[in-house]
C-alpha cells in the first residue's frame, strides 16, 4: 500500500499550479509552461474550447428558437436575473446555486464559472496604469504604498499588450501611458467634436480613442495563435470564431497547450492550499471535483492563485493550518480586508442633433475614453482621486413608428429613417480601499460543496457619492459645451460589484505587518504561493484592471521560474 | 434551429428540441392566425403568416412566459372572438380584414386594462418575430452578420440606401 500511495502522489505532481483559467491564470499558465514547468491548471467550470464551444457565435437573429428569450425553465436556473440573460451567452453564465454567498450589504458579484472564465464576457479595455496612479496611496495617504512602480511594470505591459494585441492611439499622456498599439477603432464624427471641445475648454482633459484588445493588424504572433482580424461583428461576449478580440481560450491556453507542459482539470473546485509545517511552504491544492464529490490533492512547487478577486480570497481564508489559523499567510488579519471595486453609478446620456448630413458604416466593438482629469497633481476637490469616462457615439439611431394595425402598421416597419446621434458617458471612478469593506468566511453556512460561504460587507463611502456628484456636474457641462440636447445625468444607485472590477482582500505591500503580497505578488508569509489576479490589488485607479491583472501575472511568473532555478522556492 | 456543426454543451443543445405549444382549440387557433394576419396581412411585402409569425407566438407564449400570462393571451384571443360575434355574427377570422381590424382596435384602450394589454403584447411579439426574420433583415435592412470594419464619419448617401 505505501508504494501504491507514493506512487499516485507522482502521479498527482506538477512543477506548477494554477488556479483558475481566466484572463490572469490563462497568463500564469502560458508563462510557466513555455519556460518548461509541467503546469496543472484548475478549473471549476466546464471546459470551453476556442471555437467549438461558442454554439452561437455566428446564429442570426432568427435562428434563435425564441428570439433570443430563454424557456422559462432556463430562466429559473439563473434565479432573479433570468428574464435578462439572453440565450446568445447564457451558457456563459454562473447558474443559481451553484456558489451562495450571504449578502451583508448589497453586492452584486458576477461569476464566469467555465475555462477562460470571465475573459469569454469582458468589455476587453485595457489601460496602463501611470506612476500617478502608483504614487496615489502614498500621495493622498490612503490603503499602503503600492510596492512597485510603472517602471517596474511597463516592460511588463508591453510583453503582455505585444501578444494580447490592444488596439489604441498614442496621445502622449503622462495619466494614460501609452503602449504597443495596433491601429485604433475609428471616431465617429461626433466623438471627433467632443473631442476638439473638450480640448478647447480644458486643460488636462482629454478625449482619446479607447484602447481594447482587439486585433486590427494581426502580427505574426497573433497568426501563429490562430487569430485573425477583428471582424466588427460586435458579437463579443458569444466568443469569438476570428479570435479577433483576447480571450484566454483563444490566446493563452491553446498557447500554453502547445508546449505539452500544460494539463487542464475542469469541474475543479479549489477547497484549500496545503501548507506543510515542516517544509514552510505550500505543498498543494486540495479540491472537489464538481462531478463525483470528492476531494483529491495536486501537488506542485510553486502556486498561483488566479480564482477571481473574491474566490482567491476565500480559497486563502478557507487554508487552514496550524501554522495560519486564520488563513494562508493572514499573520496580519488583514486577508479578506481592503476589498475594493470601481464606481461605476454615475451616467449620463443625450443626444446630439448635429452631424445629420453624416453617419457611421459597420460596427465599433469599442468606444472612446477620457482619462483621469480630477485630482491630477494635486488634491483639487473635496473627495479623494478621481474617475475616467467611457463615452460612446458610434451611430445614428434607426427609428420607425409602430402605430397602427394593419397595412399602416406594415408601412410604418418599413419606412426606417436615420435618427440623431446617441451620446452616452459612464463614470469609472476609484474606490478608497477601507479596512472595513471586507469579506470573511461565513462561521457555519456552507455551499453546496461543503465550502464556508463567503460574507461580502461592502459599502460605497462618502468619497464615491461626491465622485458621482461631481461626476453628473463636470459632464453636463461638458455635453452643454458640445452642444448636446436632451441631457439626463444621473446616478445608477446601482450595488458595489456591478462594475465586476472587485480588487483587493489579499493586497501587495512593502510591509508584511500591513500586506499580505511582497512586490513579486509572493504571500509574504509563504513564498511558493502567488497572487496575481484583482485580489492582490492594493488600489483600484481607475483603469479597466484586466491588462495590469495580465501584466502582474507574467512578471510573477517569470520570477517564480527564476527562484524555483535558484532553489529559492 | 441552426446547430453548429459538432458543437456545445450538452444542455445548450436540448433547446429546439421538444418545445411546448399553447393550449388552444382550433377556434382559438383560428383567431390566433387571424390575429396575425390582422396586425400584418400581405401587402407589397409578405404578410406575418407566410413568415411564421403566428406559429412563433404561439411557441415563444407557451415556453417562455409563465402560465399566468399565457391564459391571459388566451382569454384575449377569446374576447375577439366573443367581439367579432356580438358585433358581426361572425367568427373573428370569417370578418372583412376592415371588421377585423375595428374589433382589433376596440382592445386598444387604456379603460379595459386586460385587453389593452393583450393588444399590446400580441402587437409586441409580432413585431418583434417580423422585424427580426431573414426575410425583413436581409431584404429591407443593412443587416451584416460580418460588416469587416467600421467608418464612424461617413456622408449619409443619396437615397434609397438601407439602414
Amino acid at each position: 500500500m505505501p508504494h501504491l500511495n507514493i506512487k499516485a502522489k507522482e502521479e498527482m505532481t506538477y512543477d506548477a499550479i494554477v488556479i483558475g483559467s481566466g484572463i490572469s491564470g490563462g497568463w500564469a499558465a502560458k508563462e510557466l509552461c513555455e519556460n518548461g514547468l509541467k503546469t496543472l491548471v484548475l478549473e471549476r467550470g466546464r471546459d470551453v474550447k476556442h471555437i467549438k464551444d461558442y454554439p452561437t457565435a455566428s446564429k442570426h437573429p432568427w435562428e434563435f428558437e425564441f428570439g433570443g428569450k430563454l424557456p422559462l425553465e432556463k430562466q429559473q436556473e439563473f434565479g432573479r436575473r433570468g428574464a435578462r440573460v439572453h440565450e446568445s451567452t447564457a451558457h456563459f453564465w454562473m447558474k443559481e446555486g451553484e456558489q451562495e454567498t450571504v449578502q451583508e450589504k448589497p453586492f452584486q458579484w458576477t461569476r464566469g464559472y467555465q475555462v477562460g472564465g470571465k475573459s469569454l464576457l469582458w468589455a476587453r479595455q485595457t489601460q496602463r496604469w501611470s506612476d500617478l496612479d502608483f504614487e496615489g496611496p502614498a500621495r493622498d495617504g490612503y490603503a499602503v504604498d503600492w510596492p512597485v512602480r510603472y517602471k517596474d511594470m511597463a516592460p511588463w505591459y508591453s510583453h503582455v499588450e505585444k501578444f494580447s494585441g490592444i488596439a489604441g492611439n498614442k496621445d502622449g499622456l503622462a495619466q494614460l501611458p501609452d503602449g504597443e498599439f495596433l491601429k485604433p477603432f475609428d471616431l465617429s464624427c461626433v466623438e471627433r467634436h467632443f473631442q476638439k471641445v473638450i480640448a478647447q475648454n480644458y486643460e488636462n482633459r482629454h478625449l482619446i480613442h479607447g484602447r481594447c484588445a482587439h486585433v486590427t493588424e494581426p502580427q505574426d504572433i497573433h497568426t501563429q495563435q490562430g487569430r485573425a482580424k477583428c471582424q466588427h461583428r460586435n458579437l463579443c461576449n458569444r466568443g469569438c470564431p476570428f479570435g479577433g478580440y483576447f480571450s484566454a481560450n483563444a490566446s493563452t491556453l491553446p498557447w500554453a497547450e502547445r508546449t505539452g507542459n500544460m494539463t487542464l482539470r475542469p469541474h475543479s473546485v479549489v477547497h484549500s492550499i496545503i501548507y506543510d509545517e515542516a517544509k514552510g511552504k505550500a505543498t498543494g491544492v486540495r479540491i472537489i471535483d464538481a462531478n463525483d464529490m470528492q476531494f483529491y490533492e495536486y501537488y506542485a512547487d510553486v502556486i498561483f492563485v488566479n480564482a477571481s478577486a473574491l474566490n482567491s480570497n476565500l480559497i486563502l481564508l478557507n487554508s487552514i493550518s496550524d501554522r495560519f489559523p486564520n488563513g494562508l499567510g493572514n499573520d496580519n488579519g488583514l486577508l479578506g480586508k481592503y476589498i475594493s471595486w470601481h464606481n461605476y453609478r454615475g451616467q449620463i446620456s443625450g443626444r446630439s442633433e448635429d452631424f445629420q448630413d453624416t453617419m457611421s458604416t459597420g460596427k465599433n466593438p469599442s468606444h472612446s475614453y477620457i482619462p483621469r482629469f480630477r485630482n491630477l497633481y494635486k488634491q483639487e476637490t473635496d473627495f479623494l482621486r478621481g474617475y475616467a469616462v467611457g463615452f460612446g457615439s458610434s451611430s445614428r439611431a434607426v427609428q420607425f413608428s409602430r402605430e397602427g394595425v394593419g397595412a399602416e402598421l406594415k408601412a410604418n416597419l418599413f419606412d426606417r429613417k436615420l435618427g440623431p446621434w446617441w451620446v452616452s458617458g459612464w463614470m469609472q471612478g476609484e474606490v478608497i480601499p477601507i479596512e472595513q469593506n471586507h469579506v470573511r468566511l461565513h462561521e457555519s453556512l456552507k455551499d453546496k460543496y461543503g465550502i464556508p460561504q463567503l460574507v461580502l460587507s461592502c459599502d460605497w463611502t462618502e468619497n464615491d457619492d461626491k465622485m458621482v456628484a461631481d461626476y453628473m456636474e463636470q459632464m453636463t457641462e461638458m455635453f452643454e459645451k458640445a452642444g448636446f440636447t436632451q441631457i439626463n445625468a444621473r446616478d445608477s444607485g446601482a450595488a458595489p460589484g456591478s462594475d465586476i472590477h472587485e480588487m483587493g482582500g489579499v493586497r501587495m505591500g512593502h510591509d508584511p505587518k500591513t500586506s499580505l503580497l511582497n512586490k513579486w505578488n509572493q504571500l509574504h508569509h509563504c513564498k511558493n504561493v502567488f497572487v496575481t489576479d484583482g485580489a492582490c490589488m492594493t488600489s483600484t485607479a481607475t483603469q479597466n484592471p484586466s491588462l495590469t491583472y495580465m501584466a502582474f501575472t507574467a512578471r510573477a511568473a517569470n520570477y517564480a521560474v527564476e527562484e524555483l532555478k535558484k532553489g529559492n522556492l | 434551429m441552426m446547430v453548429l456543426p459538432g458543437c456545445g454543451p450538452e444542455e445548450d443543445q436540448e433547446v429546439g428540441h421538444l418545445y411546448k405549444n399553447l393550449a388552444l382549440d382550433n377556434s382559438q387557433k383560428q383567431t390566433l392566425k387571424s390575429l396575425v394576419d390582422t396586425l400584418l396581412p400581405e401587402t407589397d411585402t409578405k404578410g406575418g403568416l407566410e413568415l411564421g409569425v403566428d406559429r412563433f407566438l404561439d411557441k415563444l407564449l407557451a415556453n417562455c412566459y409563465d402560465v399566468e400570462t399565457q391564459e391571459s393571451f388566451i382569454k384575449g384571443l377569446d374576447s375577439l372572438e366573443h367581439s367579432a360575434k356580438s358585433s358581426f355574427e361572425l367568427s373573428f377570422f370569417e370578418a372583412d380584414r376592415n371588421s377585423r381590424e375595428k374589433v382589433l382596435l376596440k382592445m386598444n384602450d387604456e379603460e379595459k386594462i386586460e385587453e389593452k394589454a393583450f393588444f399590446d403584447l400580441s402587437k409586441e411579439l409580432a413585431v418583434l418575430a417580423y422585424t427580426s426574420s431573414e426575410y425583413f433583415l436581409t431584404n429591407f435592412t443593412n443587416y451584416e452578420m460580418i460588416p469587416g470594419g467600421y467608418d464612424g464619419c461617413v456622408p449619409v448617401p443619396e437615397e434609397p440606401f438601407k439602414i
